[in-house]
């Protein structure tokens, strides 16, 4: 039981995201290994669902761990971590997208899993195909709002706190994405 | 009947207060162009869904690997190391002090502040003076400087300096608990050492 518990201390991915961060900021690049695995999917997702090429979120999702870890100490524990990050994630894809002219990575379409018959299959990944679609030709503003909204789940409050943006902007932006996307998905939306 | 369709996305991302949402649960149960319009909010979320991320991404070893080797070095600082036992020493050694002045030292003080008095031709302490000189105890002398206003300001004067006093070398102690304890633990990696990513 003791052993046990002793494991669990001495395992980092049981430790909280506090006590990473503060090892983290103390300078333990080993905690800050265990947040890297821990948050990468969300950074990633961020990038990737706003800039449109899996290459360039894994670009921003590096650069954004390099800032974070250069920038922990000024990290106040007021909102969440995992905000935090979002925001990191999302102004820097803002920044890339802005330099760079996104070249819609239509390659790297999802390889849906055969579980459920190939037809099937391939339905989902047109469907998936269409929603990347829809999203790239959303303006940027209203992508990022939407994607921190319907992929990670951050509150209203949230997302215009972490784009510095009025609550009034945020919810026009999401209302407006959504009613773009339902009019270029509605062929899907109907079926 | 009055749609609520301006509030669904907000009811449907749950930012709408639990009075707010009942109410308009209860709206879209009786109103079917407000439910067919949820509906339609749900589904577009369901579709969004299905916007996976590709199957190519970087492993998740990997990409920490990858970061690892591009994080800027950072000079380590550690929190103190000074806990509480080791704390308990010197607070100890105060609190000894502090009683043993308090019993012991005082009481003198206050009777040749009483003698000096008397000297002085000052009835306030004069007065007194016969009493303090047999009274050693805590209790009679705590009465006495309470009921002066002089001797209580040189009584609190005295416990501030012996403060002070023993500041001064309780500071100095911590520190050297700190490199003791420091040295006999893991040093800091410097350059060229492993950090612990790969």
């Amino acid at each position: 039981m003791i052993k046990k518990a002793r494991r669990m201390a001495e395992d980092p991915s049981a430790r909280s995201d506090a006590e990473l961060l503060a090892r983290s900021v103390r300078g333990d690049r080993d905690a800050f290994g265990t947040l890297i695995l821990r948050y990468r999917t969300l950074v990633i997702g961020v990038a990737y669902r706003i800039c449109g090429d899996a290459t360039l979120a894994e670009d921003i999702a590096q650069e954004t761990f390099i800032r974070v870890w250069s920038k922990l100490s000024t990290f106040r524990p007021r909102g969440s971590f995992r905000g935090w990050l979002c925001r990191i994630a999302a102004n820097m894809t803002i920044d890339a997208v802005r330099k760079r002219k996104p070249a819609t990575d239509i390659a790297s379409t999802n390889l849906v899993a055969l579980d459920a018959g190939p037809e099937a299959a391939v339905l989902r990944a047109e469907r998936a195909g269409a929603v990347r679609a829809a999203l790239m030709r959303l303006p940027l503003r209203g992508r990022t709002v939407l994607v921190l909204r319907e992929y990670e789940g951050l509150s209203y409050q949230e997302i215009a706190d972490a784009l510095s943006i009025p609550l009034g902007t945020v919810k026009s932006r999401i209302n407006d994405a959504r009613r773009r996307l339902r009019a270029e998905l509605s062929e899907y939306l109907e079926a | 009947m009055r749609h609520v369709d301006h509030l669904l996305a907000q009811y449907h991302d749950r930012e709408l207060s639990l009075r707010c949402c009942w109410q308009i649960e209860k709206h879209v149960e009786a109103c079917p162009t407000c439910q067919a319009e949820l509906e339609r909010l749900r589904r577009l979320s369901g579709l969004l869904a299905e916007c996976t991320l590709p199957d190519t991404l970087t492993g998740p070893e990997t990409f920490r690997a990858q970061v690892a080797l591009r994080l800027p070095r950072r000079r380590a600082t550690r929190a103190p190391y000074v806990s509480w036992t080791w704390l308990a020493v010197p607070v100890s050694l105060i609190c000894v002090l502090m009683i043993a002045q308090g019993l012991f030292v005082l009481p003198g003080i206050v009777v040749s502040l009483a003698a000096f008095s008397e000297w002085g031709g000052i009835d306030a302490f004069s007065r007194s003076a016969p009493l303090l000189s047999g009274a050693i105890g805590s209790g009679a002398m705590l009465s006495y400087v309470m009921g002066s206003p002089v001797l209580f300001f040189l009584w609190i004067a005295w416990q501030i300096f012996l403060c002070w006093a023993l500041i001064l070398i309780f500071v100095p102690y911590v520190g050297w608990v700190n490199v003791l304890v420091r040295s006999s633990t893991r040093p800091i990696a410097r350059k060229g050492e492993s950090d612990g990513l790969p």
